[in-house]
């Protein structure tokens, strides 16, 4: 099974838009093991993901965690993130994978 | 444009201050010490339950002897927790035996505190492990570690041969840094008492710990670190995240003292406060659900609000503040910069005037829900002070949702239209 990683500043409020994506996944029919975690767990908790999407507000830590993160690493878009836009953030992390 | 040259300016600001080892490792090291001040809080807020006869309770099935011991090596303690995990997290980020360096920082930590012999045995005062240590625990663990990755990088080691185990091996290459860190400390430790200070804390405490504090006491500091929290927000940057070094160098220390006294039964010194501060920011973002949910005619923002309104309920913004927008949007950035040092003003007003008690330094987990938090960093005071403070947010807020929702209602006709 894929691992999508999403990270924010305390792992919060990004678990709220995971939640939001699994259901998303059921919906569509597919399954994903989705987190959230905060950022500076970033070297241990993502060392096997597949994709690890930032919240907009630690988007400045992208290239500082470019370091430890091998797996495809975007920041997740600011509207999408605010509307907790579970189908949209979902797309964002297939499309990274290669998947979409 | 004017308006990007600030962004790239903060954003340098914050990468800077976020990156630079030294200020990661005493973040995160302090960071880490929650755990403590968590369990902490909770012992201290039982021993304080204070209804009809529970003290006499407490006292009579020891649990308020249990609840003291927590606390007095805990929060009491807390600035040798804070030497070992400040050093750890250097040699964590620096990728070096953390474990070791960790070590390093606890040792000359408890080198540096004055001993005491007496008729019945050798001591060490506790009060130099709470609060007023912290400056020699942060400075302290930070040069030592760093001196024994200087010393293991330029190879003072003994090189053992390949055939003992690297356990071992590494236990042996400890030794020449090691020996060299505590030398140095113990050189800094007789220096020092002979000088009028006589102990490091003591001249920490003179040259920085006493400005430190003078910095942050005053109202006008708090509403300048609020605002600007506020102000990183507005450029998408976690304010909290990136101030957090900065607020805990003005605040920490006396949050500390406050939960040590609050838990002795004695007058809390501090009013400003990392509690303080943090804690009396206002519901802003449950101001700001309140008003899509009940005023805005826009759909849009009817929806951000009914998402964004549990999540404000415990102190999460991020839905408020990425789906109104109120990062990038200009419209949004004097309420967002506004809100905060007028709530934490008012709080320091009804203080002043003798209506809300001091914090009580209790360390209230993220994710509390809001309005109730204040009664337990300050009794039932805190909970109307807070109260105070969403309707003083809402207020402020109410021409700027105006015309928040004239704007995304035009847009939703604009889409409409086409």
């Amino acid at each position: 099974m894929k691992k999508i990683v999403l990270l924010c500043a305390g792992g919060m409020s990004t678990s709220i838009l995971v939640n939001n994506m699994k259901s998303y996944a059921k919906e569509i029919g597919k399954e994903f093991d989705i987190a959230a975690y905060s950022v500076d767990a970033a070297a241990t908790v993502a060392k096997d993901a597949d994709c690890v999407l930032l919240g907009p507000q630690v988007a400045y830590r992208k290239e500082d965690l470019k370091q430890y993160i091998a797996c495809p690493l975007d920041v997740i878009e600011m509207v999408a993130y605010g509307m907790m836009d579970g189908k949209k953030t979902l797309h964002q992390a297939l499309k990274l994978m290669g998947e979409a | 444009m004017k308006f990007d040259k600030l962004r790239d300016a903060l954003g340098k600001f914050s990468t800077a201050f976020s990156n630079n080892i030294y200020m990661k490792a005493l973040s995160q090291g302090m960071m880490a010490t929650m755990a403590l001040m968590m369990i902490s809080s909770v012992a201290t807020l039982i021993a304080a339950i204070d209804i009809g006869s529970s003290q006499a309770i407490l006292r009579s099935t020891g649990i308020l002897s249990v609840c003291n011991v927590i606390s007095t090596m805990t929060i009491d303690a807390i600035s040798v927790y804070v030497s070992f995990l400040v050093a750890y997290k250097l040699g964590d980020i620096m990728k070096k035996d953390a474990l070791n360096c960790g070590i390093m920082g606890i040792m000359s930590f408890l080198i540096l505190c004055p001993i005491s012999v007496l008729e019945d045995g050798t001591f060490i005062n506790i009060s130099n492990f709470g609060s007023s240590g912290i400056f020699t625990a942060l400075f302290g663990s930070l040069l030592a570690a760093r001196l024994y990755i200087w010393a293991t990088d330029h190879k003072f080691t003994i090189k053992m041969p390949d055939s003992v185990p690297p356990f071992v091996a590494s236990s042996f290459a400890a030794i020449i840094p090691g020996c060299l860190v505590a030398v140095i400390f113990a050189t800094i430790n007789v220096i020092m008492s002979l000088t009028p200070y006589g102990t490091v804390t003591n001249m920490l405490m003179t040259f920085i710990q006493t400005p430190f504090m003078h910095l942050g006491n005053n109202i006008f500091s708090a509403m300048l670190v609020v605002a600007f929290i506020e102000l990183l927000w507005f450029f998408g940057m976690h304010g909290v995240i990136t101030m957090m070094p900065i607020m805990m160098m003005l605040w920490m220390e006396p949050q500390m003292a406050n939960l040590s006294a609050y838990n002795a039964k004695e007058t809390l010194p501090y009013l400003f406060t990392f509690g303080f501060v943090l804690g009396n920011r206002g519901a802003r973002s449950l101001a700001v659900a309140l008003h899509c949910l009940f005023t805005c005619k826009s759909e849009r923002l009817k929806a951000t609000g009914k998402l964004g309104l549990i999540p404000a309920l415990f102190g999460i913004s991020e839905p408020i503040k990425f789906g109104i927008p109120q990062v990038m949007n200009i419209r949004m950035l004097i309420p967002l910069v506004l809100t905060p040092a007028a709530s934490v003003l008012s709080a320091y007003l009804l203080t002043i005037i003798g209506f809300l008690p001091y914090t009580n330094g209790v360390t209230l987990p993220t994710g509390f829900p809001v309005i109730i938090g204040g009664f337990f960093t300050n009794g039932w005071q805190g909970i109307i002070a807070q109260l105070v403070q969403l309707v003083i947010c809402y207020i402020i807020y109410i021409p700027f949702m105006k015309r928040e929702d004239k704007f995304a209602c035009a847009e939703e006709t604009a889409k409409e239209e086409n």
